[in-house]
């Protein structure tokens, strides 16, 4: 004979429902860091992807997965921190197996598409060349390159961003740009 | 003619910005180091200004608004259909359940628990004679609630018992808690149109005991159920081995 359980589904639900309403809270506070990290999730992304489409994808599922982890992170400087790395890998993942998708569909291509003359303009190819530099770069000083270009973010705001002392950003920053200078001669 | 003297100080001037002295001596007399440095100065501030202007984009307007979205239907966190299909299952126990016990015309207090508990067509009986010690004990089918209003929120003053399957008890829950957040809902579900509408004996609807595992809920007679300490027509009794419980 099957055993049946007494319950109070009334004061549970009242439990139930001042979880629901800590969810609610949870969302809302989540949703005014969305508005507040959002961009800067998104130019990390860009930082590392060719174009934006694929820079928002990376982020919204980087939000996604902050999401999910909010109630872990609810510390808004732990929160952008994570944010900002986990956005980073993602792109790193994301430009990975677009290069590989990339390789294949050359090789298995009949006719390769030459490439345009906006291609073989020379800012293209510096731009070209460039992304090769970054992607041989360390990822630590790669990151630390790209907040550092962001218009307004001080070296101090990169460290407060990355949670590492300021000696280190510069150190990072410096063994990055040589790195790229030498690349790029 | 190039020169290899100074190459990596050459690097190292260009990222940090200055030259040391014996570098400031020698450029004043290189041109190919001049030349390289302004070279290597120039490189980076074109990735300087191209890193600049990639990382000043902004993301489109449908960006945010995207991603809210996303996050609404996020199947992580939202509900599975596993657990829809656990919430409905729910809903039927809740239906029965508590349209049994929210009669607004009925009140009960905990000495009217001693009251008899008559099939129809059969004699009153004291309650320790007819209700199940079990159920008796734990306030089974009791109208506890009954004094409180049809309308909701009845279930967080006085919460009525319920006896669900163990694997059922959290997602009955879930489901009461879902109707707390629906009010509207939980109206609809907990206001009983047989308790509020049958004021006739002929009207009451014909109802056979119903057996749901090892519990007998059998309709009460009539006139014990418009009695003040019954809020709903059915009584649920234990079966025993052979017979009922008494």
């Amino acid at each position: 004979m099957q055993d049946l359980t007494l319950i109070r589904p009334g004061r549970a639900a009242d439990g139930e429902w001042s979880l629901e309403l800590g969810k609610a809270a949870l969302k809302e506070e989540f949703e005014a860091r969305l508005a507040e990290c959002g961009t800067l999730v998104f130019r990390v992304a860009r930082g590392v992807l060719r174009n934006p489409e694929d820079a928002e994808d990376v982020a919204q599922e980087a939000m996604l997965r902050a999401y999910r982890r909010f109630a872990r992170l609810r510390d808004p400087v732990r929160f952008r921190a994570w944010l900002v790395r986990i956005s980073f890998r993602l792109a790193l993942d994301h430009a990975r197996s677009a290069r590989r998708r990339e390789q294949r569909e050359t090789v298995w291509a009949v006719k390769v598409p030459r490439p345009s003359a906006e291609d073989m303009a020379a800012s293209r190819e510096f731009e070209k060349r460039l992304d090769q530099a970054l992607e041989a770069l360390p990822k630590k000083s790669r990151l630390v390159l790209l907040l550092a270009s962001m218009d307004g973010c001080s070296l101090s705001e990169v460290a407060d961003v990355l949670q590492i002392p300021v000696g280190t950003v510069k150190s990072r920053l410096h063994a990055a740009r040589k790195q790229l200078a030498e690349k790029l001669r | 003619m190039i020169c290899d003297t100074y190459k990596d100080d050459l690097l190292e001037a260009a990222v940090h910005g200055q030259a040391h002295e014996r570098l400031e001596k020698h450029l004043d007399q290189c041109a190919s180091c001049r030349e390289t440095l302004e070279s290597d100065r120039a490189v980076l501030d074109r990735v300087q200004h191209l890193l600049r202007s990639r990382m000043g984009e902004e993301p489109s307007a449908g960006f945010l608004p995207r991603t809210r979205a996303q996050i609404a239907h996020d199947p992580e966190r939202g509900w599975s259909h596993a657990w829809g299909l656990a919430a409905a299952i729910a809903g039927l126990l809740l239906i029965a359940f508590l349209n049994f016990g929210t009669s607004p015309r009925h009140s009960q207090t905990e000495s009217n628990r001693s009251a008899a508990i008559p099939e129809r067509q059969e004699p009153v009986v004291p309650p320790a004679q007819n209700m199940p010690s079990v159920l008796k004990a734990s306030g089974v089918h009791t109208p506890a609630h009954a004094a409180q209003p049809a309308q909701f929120p009845m279930l967080s003053a006085r919460a009525p018992e319920v006896l669900v399957p163990p694997d059922e008890g959290r997602a009955f829950r879930r489901f009461v808690a879902r109707l707390a957040e629906q009010r509207e809902i939980a109206e609809a579900f907990v206001s009983s149109p047989v308790a509020q509408t049958v004021a006739q004996q002929n009207e009451l609807p014909d109802i056979s005991p119903v057996e749901i595992a090892d519990l007998r809920v059998i309709p009460l007679a009539w006139e014990m159920w418009k009695q003040p300490q019954w809020s709903g027509p059915y009584v649920a009794r234990k079966i025993t081995s052979g017979s009922e419980q008494k």
